[in-house]
Parts: C-alpha cells; structure tokens; sequence
C-alpha cells in the first residue's frame, strides 16, 4: 500500500519534470542555464570570443532604434501628460501629476512598449538570422569545429539584447518625460485653456523627480533588463530549434515574436506582484 | 586510430536503419573514400563520426554501436570532451556552410581565434596563409554569398585547415563543380596531403578520385560498407552493384 503511493508521487514528480522539460519556461530556463554556464565550460571565454556580436547586437538593439523609441516615446508621453493634465484637476489631484507620470511612463509604458518594440526588431532579427544559420548547417559547422554555439552566439547576443534593453528603455523614459512635456505644452499655448497643463518645465521636473523613489530606480533597471533577457533567449531559443527546411524559419520567427509578447506581458505581471502589491498593502514602504 | 566506428546502426526512424552494423576505422595518413548509392547514409556516416548526429539506440536505451574520436568513444565522453577532440580535426560541408555574415578571412580565423590565445594580427597572417594556398587571394573581404562555389568550397577548405587537423571529413568537395574547378578542388586536397600528411576520410560520387588521392574506396551497401578495394578492382569486380556505381561514376565524369 504505501510503495502504492511513493511509485504514485514519484510518477507524478517524474511527470511534473517531463511537462516543465517541455514547456516554455523550461525550455528557455535550458537554455538561460547554458548561457550562465557557457562562459565558464572549458578554457574561460574571452572578450575576442564574445566581444564582436555583443557589439554589433547592442548596437542593433539600441542604436539603430534610437529614432523610433524617441518618437515613439514623445507621442506616448505627450498624450498621457495630456490626460493626467486635464483629468488630475477635475478629480482636485493637480500635485499628483509626477508622481502619476512616473507610475505610467518609468514603470510601465517605457519598458512595455520598449519591449514590444525590441521583440519586433531584434528578437525577430536575431531569431530568423540564428533560424537561418541553423537550417543552412552553420551551426553544424560551428560544432565541427569545437565551437560552442551558446558561448560563441547566444551568449553575446543574449548580453547585448539586454544591455540594448536597458539603454532604450531609460531613453524612452527621458523622451516621454520631457519630449511628452515639450508636445503638451505646445498643445497648451496652441489651444489656450483647453487643456489643464498650465506648469512650466522647471516646475514640471520638480514634480517628477521628487515624485522618484529607490524602487522606481531599480524597476527602470530590473524590469527592462528581465524583458530583454527574455526576448533574446526566446529568439535564440526557436533559432536553435530549427530543423534542416528553409520554410521553418518564418514559423520559428513568428514564435519568438508571439512567444516574446506574451513572455513580457506575464513577467510584467510577476514584477507588480513582487514590487507593486507589496507597496499597497503596507508591507513594502 | 583516429576514428572508428563499431557495430554502428542509424535510421531516421528505428525500423528503417540506413546504417545497420556499420564498421569503419581511420588511422593516421590513410586516405578513405565513401562511395554507394545517393541517400543511403554516406554524408549521415561522417556526420555520426564526429557526434553531431547520434546512433539509434539499442534495446537497452543506449545508443547502438560504437563511435571513436582519437580513441575517446564521443557518446560516453563529456560534451565538452567532445568539443576539444573536434578541434583536431577539419569538416568540409557539402554545402560549405559557411558563416553567411562574415568575410571569407573571418570565417577562416573563427576557430583560431575561438580557441587560441594568439595576437590577432598572427591569426590573420596565418588566415591569409591558407587563402593563398587555396588560390582566393584578392577574395579575403568577400561574404561568401558573393563568391562562386568552387570558391566557398575552397574557402570552406581553408577553414577546415586552418587549426592544422590529423583527420579532415569532405563531404562531397566535387560536387556541382565543373570539370575544372573539380580538378582544382582535387589537385589542392593532394596539395595539402602533400604538406601535412593529414588523414583524408572523402564522400563522393567522383570514385577515379580515389586514383588521384591514392585512396581505397569503401562502398555503402545495405547499411555496411565493403572492404576496402582500389578503383581499378571496383571497375572489374564480379558483384553487378559494385560495377554500376563504378559505371554511374565513369557517365557523371565522361557524360
């Protein structure tokens, strides 16, 4: 009877492993080990190993989408500060104003829609160029040579994307705060009265950054960070799965896009678990 | 002994092995070349021999047969064991495969640059070195989507030379190459036999290459290969199979 049930519970512990074995997060989780360990497996990688693609991909990621984050980023910022200005007054809340714009813009539009920007440009980008080497045999030919694809690829893309991360992610906080202040108060002078944005910038800027806390700081860092990391393995992930046909890599794409959407989505949730909800109920000042 | 395969058996399913009780050993200076009938396992061979596919295994789970790299057997090895034996040797891919988004000297100075600590303006001395020797000079700069492909399948050459290899896998060098370019492609593989006396393990449907090379050739047939014979044996021997591909070799050459 009792061998009965431990062959049960060891049954089920072995199921439990096979279905995370499988799994999304369990594959990537795989994956995110062998990156860790990468560096450390034989003789200690080098900065000529990793050196050039962490280049290249940090500049993919964060400079080639410099143009875009900033408009993106102005336009997003210019509307919200608009609604805050003109709802804020109403509900008699006009001294909120940064600490509303640092809740909205520094902890959750920017690295939202920086992530989602990221995941279209590089995740796709690095999922469809590593989906590529892996159907034409390069990475084949990597491992001919003793080549370690996770330390010589994966790795540097994987630091670059999230270095990349971080630096657009505090970027578009700058150009929502201040570009999105700049479209306001534009609006403002161009349609006198209409809009409740009557602050000039100084006052605008000591309103935001005395509305800044610790914990703003570190989720401008961690969130965007997580996110990044997340896109790249996801990317590299479903390039590595690739099989030898050239018409998986469009599917292998499209996941690590969705797969990226989704990741970001449900970690952003994680970190209002363990940052935000805290806060709400007392047990985090 | 190089490499050695004992007993090995691959299908891409377990009922249908391609490869089934397959012996094969490569020692030091030989030249070996694969021929048989096309899809019937000669490229999957190589691949096997050096891990990057991996046997069907046996009733008992493990895989099924033996494979030895420079005597370490690659599937009781760590992997990583499996990486530094994999630096002694060369593989020359039937499609190159090359790294598409990097020059022709980078890619000959990838493994280089991976795995030694030597001063970057050496590497490309020596990088340059072996794009001379493989007639690409003035090519160095080019992605190899710019280059012909008797010139990626010498580019590929010289990236499979490049860690100075005791064993080097071609699969297939000649292949779709025209007359010339396979001779330039044959007459550089003895070139460099010549130089370093590196052991030559050759898949090809171009068996009078044997005569070239000094090689014997091991025919693929029903999953294991046949002794070792010299071409001239092949052309006169008394099995019919034997002959045809002898006889399909001499019509892709002779047309």
């Amino acid at each position: 009877m009792t061998f009965g049930i431990g062959k049960r519970i060891v049954g089920a512990i072995t199921w439990i492993g096979e279905l995370w074995e499988t799994s999304l997060p369990g594959r990537a989780g795989r994956l995110l080990v062998q990156v860790v360990a990468s560096p450390f497996a034989g003789r200690p990688a080098t900065a000529r190993q990793i050196g050039e693609i962490f280049l290249q991909q940090t500049y993919y990621t964060a400079v080639e989408a410099v143009p875009i984050i900033v408009i993106l980023a102005t336009l997003i910022g210019g509307v919200t500060l608009i609604e805050f200005a003109t709802v804020l007054p109403r509900v008699g809340n006009s001294d909120f104003l940064g600490d509303v714009m640092v809740l909205a813009v520094l902890r959750e539009l920017a690295p939202l829609f920086t992530a989602f920007i990221v995941a279209g440009r590089t995740g796709s980008a690095l999922a469809t160029f590593i989906g590529n080497m892996k159907v034409h045999g390069e990475i084949d030919a990597l491992e001919s040579m003793g080549i370690d694809p996770v330390r010589f690829l994966v790795l540097p893309a994987v630091l670059g994307c999230t270095v990349g991360m971080v630096c657009l992610s505090l970027l578009f906080t700058a150009s929502a705060l201040l570009g999105g202040f700049l479209v306001a108060h534009l609006l403002a002078h161009v349609f006198p009265g209409s809009l409740g944005l009557d602050m000039e910038l100084p006052l605008y800027l000591e309103k935001v950054s005395g509305a800044l806390r610790l914990m703003d700081g570190l989720i401008m860092v961690l969130k965007p960070a997580a996110f990044g990391l997340a896109i790249a393995l996801l990317a590299c992930m479903n390039g590595l799965s690739l099989g030898i046909s050239s018409h998986e890599v469009p599917q292998g794409t499209r996941a690590a896009v969705v797969q990226s959407f989704v990741s970001v989505v449900a970690m952003d949730g994680i970190f209002a678990a363990i940052f935000v909800i805290p806060q709400l109920t007392g047990v985090m000042p | 002994m190089l490499t050695e395969a004992c007993g090995l058996r691959f299908g891409f399913q377990q009922e249908e092995a391609i490869l089934d009780g397959l012996d094969l050993e490569v020692r030091r200076g030989d030249v070996r070349i694969l021929g048989g009938e096309s899809g019937k396992g000669k490229s999957t061979l190589m691949r096997l021999l050096i891990g990057l596919e991996k046997p069907l295994p046996d009733e008992t789970g493990s895989v099924s047969g033996q494979v030895f790299l420079f005597g370490e057997d690659i599937w009781e090895v760590p992997r990583l064991r499996v990486r530094e034996l994999r630096k002694r040797i060369g593989f020359v891919f039937q499609n190159n495969a090359l790294v598409s988004n990097m020059s022709v000297l980078d890619n000959i100075a990838v493994p280089m640059r991976y795995h030694t600590d030597l001063p970057d303006d050496e590497i490309l001395r020596s990088a340059r070195r072996w794009i001379d020797n493989l007639l690409l000079t003035g090519h160095e700069d080019k992605r190899p989507a710019h280059l012909s492909l008797g010139m990626q399948r010498r580019a590929a050459m010289a990236r499979a030379m490049a860690m100075s290899p005791e064993l080097v896998f071609l699969d297939e060098p000649t292949a779709g190459l025209d007359a010339k370019n396979s001779e330039i492609m044959l007459s550089l593989i003895g070139n460099l036999r010549a130089l370093s006396n590196v052991a030559i393990l050759m898949v090809t449907h171009d068996l009078a290459s044997a005569h070239f090379l000094g090689g014997r050739i091991h025919l693929l047939l029903d999953g294991r290969l046949r002794p070792a014979r010299t071409y001239e044996d092949l052309v006169q021997s008394p099995d019919p199979r034997e002959r045809e591909l002898v006889r399909d070799d001499q019509e892709t050459r002779f047309g």
